[in-house]
């Protein structure tokens, strides 16, 4: 290192080197500066409405508050230990985890194809477009609300189903417990695949055309160019979907408690459906606070650990 | 940065804080109670149907004065629950009889939220079944009551008359009613048990003649453990539940139907009835968007007709906020909520039985069955109302749709009801 140091040439060609834009200093000769406390107001009401009561909410969690009246007393982690033993808190887990994983695969496959399959040169393909992102404008509950009556016994589903002779193939797609977690997952795919097709869409405008048609020069056929060269180039948009479809999906209390509000008995409840129903039905405030801890918990543990996976993997730049 | 500029920034951050603080403060105080000045009284309502029918008379009985309702259906309990708390509820709070949640007569009256109203002169008026449910802790009546809420069996009268069937008053013409339906192409009993609230009204149907008629203090047994639901003709009513289910009674897959699908199906008359609360008679109605002529009966659940109770309980009911500022008023609007013309005003908006209508007469299709259940006392509470715990509604609501899905038998789901109301009675 000091032979390169004392090398004039190799010093010469450092000096010439580009070198890494150096942030500008403050000060006259860069315009105005902005106030620094104009950010004060969002601040305090971040902080009153969003910081405050998480803290609060963490707080209550080692109480016996009875959500009504300012009487409490610390009861330590035992509202832990409730949650992490109550058998209907460990279903919901489990749920939450099954309709994240089938969830975040079908959203992502049928959004990256639906993506492929729109981003040729098909006259329609605009309207297309538009047609697979409507179900991302509604919102969540009124698609929950939509799905129930199409997937009710008497619905159109059923109904459809039968006038094209598959009436063997009718069910009670969310009476029956073992159908029910799969029923939600179609819905919430159906209503996000959209989004995830719009992300897909922003990648592959990336792909270079010339590198493709080099590809196709040289015999590859369009799996093959799909497979090794368009799905690389759009690693970046891969993750992102992944990453954001495993956080809304953790989370997803809207379309699973306008459907089935957590039944039949419990088989499609969640973290999100089991905490609203701990504190607003049952009214054990702490309880339900706890399991919001431990949702947030899980959600952040997997959301950071798929952050620093693809940060060292340096995809997201 | 000059000193000068510094401190121009901190006091204007100073202001800025403040302003917000002042701005959220605002929002707090300006929908509370202790905004009874002497002219204005605030009302909470959980559904505002009834109560806007009345504070009409009550203005214009009372010049000056403004009655406004802060209606909050969708959440009145963690709404009022929440303001209670923070004192700034309305004037007059809409409470629920017995225990149950937080917003009850007993709940939120031993904390001490209510005025006692016992020395008000409609208090010796109140039925005899009602007083324990409208009273706190300590004895003192807190609430007026307005309807008698009832559960029974509602009927499409058209669609009965079109396949020649009448109400039946014995379990067994209940078996042979759904019989009867079912070969006429219509189901006997529309059930949507995804809506869970709906799968509690046939046990409590049964049960109020079962369990609840010869043993009205079966709460009371339970606390003290002398009693338990599985040792009980919960038991039976359970069973009679299913036998309804093996009979053909209901419409297919009622875990997976909701009870809005119920509503349409007897308002279009594919579906002849249904078990509800009376109240439903109004909901029905909406839903078919004309004057459908429904008929209400009480459910029966032995073959012995006169047997037969009605379960019905308190229904809607108003309590004076203690932190109310001025009580006079407020105490004034409670006493013309008790007065038997606002009573059957109230009772046919909302589409129940007035529960204090004195010598005033109620039409409807409700007030004339329930009165007279009410005038014999042949009535059980609907007994989540005198549960210790609210888990043990919960326990049932799943419990019938793991009877329905098969997961779960009779004896599993009563032994859960009493794990949760043991646990609830600790």
């Amino acid at each position: 290192m000091t032979e390169v140091l004392n090398n004039p040439a190799t010093a010469e060609a450092a000096e010439r080197r580009p070198s890494r834009p150096r942030p500008a200093k403050p000060g006259p000769s860069h315009g105005p500066r902005t106030p620094t406390w104009f950010v004060v107001p969002a601040i305090v009401v971040y902080a009153l409405i969003v910081l405050w009561p998480n803290i609060q909410g963490l707080f209550y969690s080692f109480t016996d508050w009875d959500g009504l009246g300012t009487s409490w007393s610390f009861v330590g982690i035992d509202n832990f230990f409730d949650v992490l033993g109550d058998p209907n808190t460990l279903r919901a887990i489990g749920n939450t985890f099954l309709i994240t994983i089938v969830v975040t695969v079908f959203q992502n496959l049928i959004g990256l194809l639906l993506a492929l399959g729109l981003n040729t040169s098909v006259k329609s393909r605009y309207v297309l477009r538009l047609v697979f992102f409507l179900p991302v404008v509604l919102t969540p509950i009124v698609a929950g609300f939509l799905w129930k009556y199409l997937l009710s016994p008497t619905g159109t589903v059923n109904e459809f189903l039968g006038s094209v002779g598959l009436g063997w193939a009718q069910q009670d797609w969310l009476g029956n417990p073992d159908l029910v977690v799969y029923s939600i997952c179609a819905a919430i795919v159906w209503q996000g695949a959209g989004y995830s097709m719009v992300i897909f869409l922003a990648g592959l405008q990336g792909v270079p055309d010339d590198v493709l048609e080099a590809a196709a020069i040289d015999g590859a056929g369009s799996f093959r160019r799909t497979v090794s060269i368009v799905l690389p180039l759009i690693n970046g948009a891969i993750v992102i979907n992944v990453l954001l479809t495993l956080i809304s999906t953790l989370k997803q209390f809207d379309t699973v408690f306008a459907m089935t509000k957590g039944g039949p008995s419990g088989a499609s409840e969640t973290m999100a459906t089991i905490v609203y129903k701990t504190a607003f039905t049952y009214l054990q405030y702490p309880t339900a606070l706890a399991q919001g801890v431990v949702l947030t918990i899980i959600v952040g543990v997997i959301a950071f650990g798929q952050f620093r996976l693809t940060q060292r993997r340096g995809e997201l730049s | 940065m000059s000193l000068k500029t510094q401190h121009t920034r901190a006091l204007a951050a100073l202001v800025t804080v403040g302003a917000v603080g002042a701005a959220l403060t605002g929002c707090s105080t300006a929908t509370g109670g202790g905004s009874g000045d002497g002219n204005t009284l605030t009302v909470g309502t959980n559904g505002g149907t009834g109560m806007t029918a009345v504070i009409e008379k009550f203005e214009a009985d009372h010049p000056g004065v403004t009655v406004k309702i802060q209606d909050s259906p969708e959440s009145y309990q963690q709404v009022t629950a929440t303001q209670l708390t923070g004192g700034t509820a309305p004037d007059v709070i809409q409470v629920f009889p017995g225990t149950g949640n937080n917003v009850s007569v007993k709940i939120a009256g031993e904390k001490g939220f209510f005025t006692d109203l016992s020395d008000e002169s409609w208090v010796s008026e109140l039925p005899d079944a009602s007083v324990d449910l409208l009273s706190a802790p300590d004895g003192a009546v807190v609430a007026v009551p307005m309807t008698f809420s009832s559960i029974g069996a509602i009927y499409n009268t058209a669609a009965l008359a079109e396949v020649g069937l009448t109400a039946p008053t014995t379990w067994s013409e209940v078996l042979q009613f759904c019989s009867d339906a079912t070969a006429k192409g219509k189901v006997a009993y529309g059930l949507g048990l995804s809506d869970t609230w709906t799968t509690q009204l046939i046990p409590y149907a049964l049960t109020a003649t079962l369990v609840y008629a010869d043993d009205p203090d079966f709460v009371d047994q339970q606390v003290d453990g002398s009693a338990s639901f599985s040792d009980s003709n919960w038991k039976l009513a359970l069973q009679k539940y299913q036998e309804m289910d093996q009979a053909g009674c209901f419409n297919p897959s009622p875990n997976g139907t909701a009870y809005a699908q119920v509503q349409e199906a007897i308002a279009a008359g594919t579906t002849l009835g249904t078990v509800s609360v009376a109240a439903e008679t109004q909901g029905i109605e909406s839903v078919s968007g004309t004057d459908l002529d429904l008929e209400f009966d009480p459910f029966p659940a032995t073959d012995d007709a006169a047997e037969t109770y009605l379960s019905a309980t308190v229904g809607p009911s108003f309590a004076v906020n203690a932190k109310a500022k001025d009580q006079d008023l407020a105490k004034q609007f409670v006493a013309y909520l008790a007065e038997p013309a606002t009573q059957v005003v109230y009772a046919t908006a909302y589409g129940d039985t007035a529960a204090l209508p004195g010598d005033e007469k109620q039409e409807g299709p409700v007030a004339g069955v329930v009165g007279q259940f009410v005038s014999r006392n042949t009535i059980s509470t609907w007994p989540d109302q005198l549960w210790p715990s609210t888990t043990v509604q919960p326990a049932l609501f799943d419990g019938v749709q793991a009877l329905f899905t098969g997961q779960q038998t009779v004896d599993d789901v009563l032994q859960k009801m009493d794990a949760a109301f043991v646990d609830g009675a600790k």
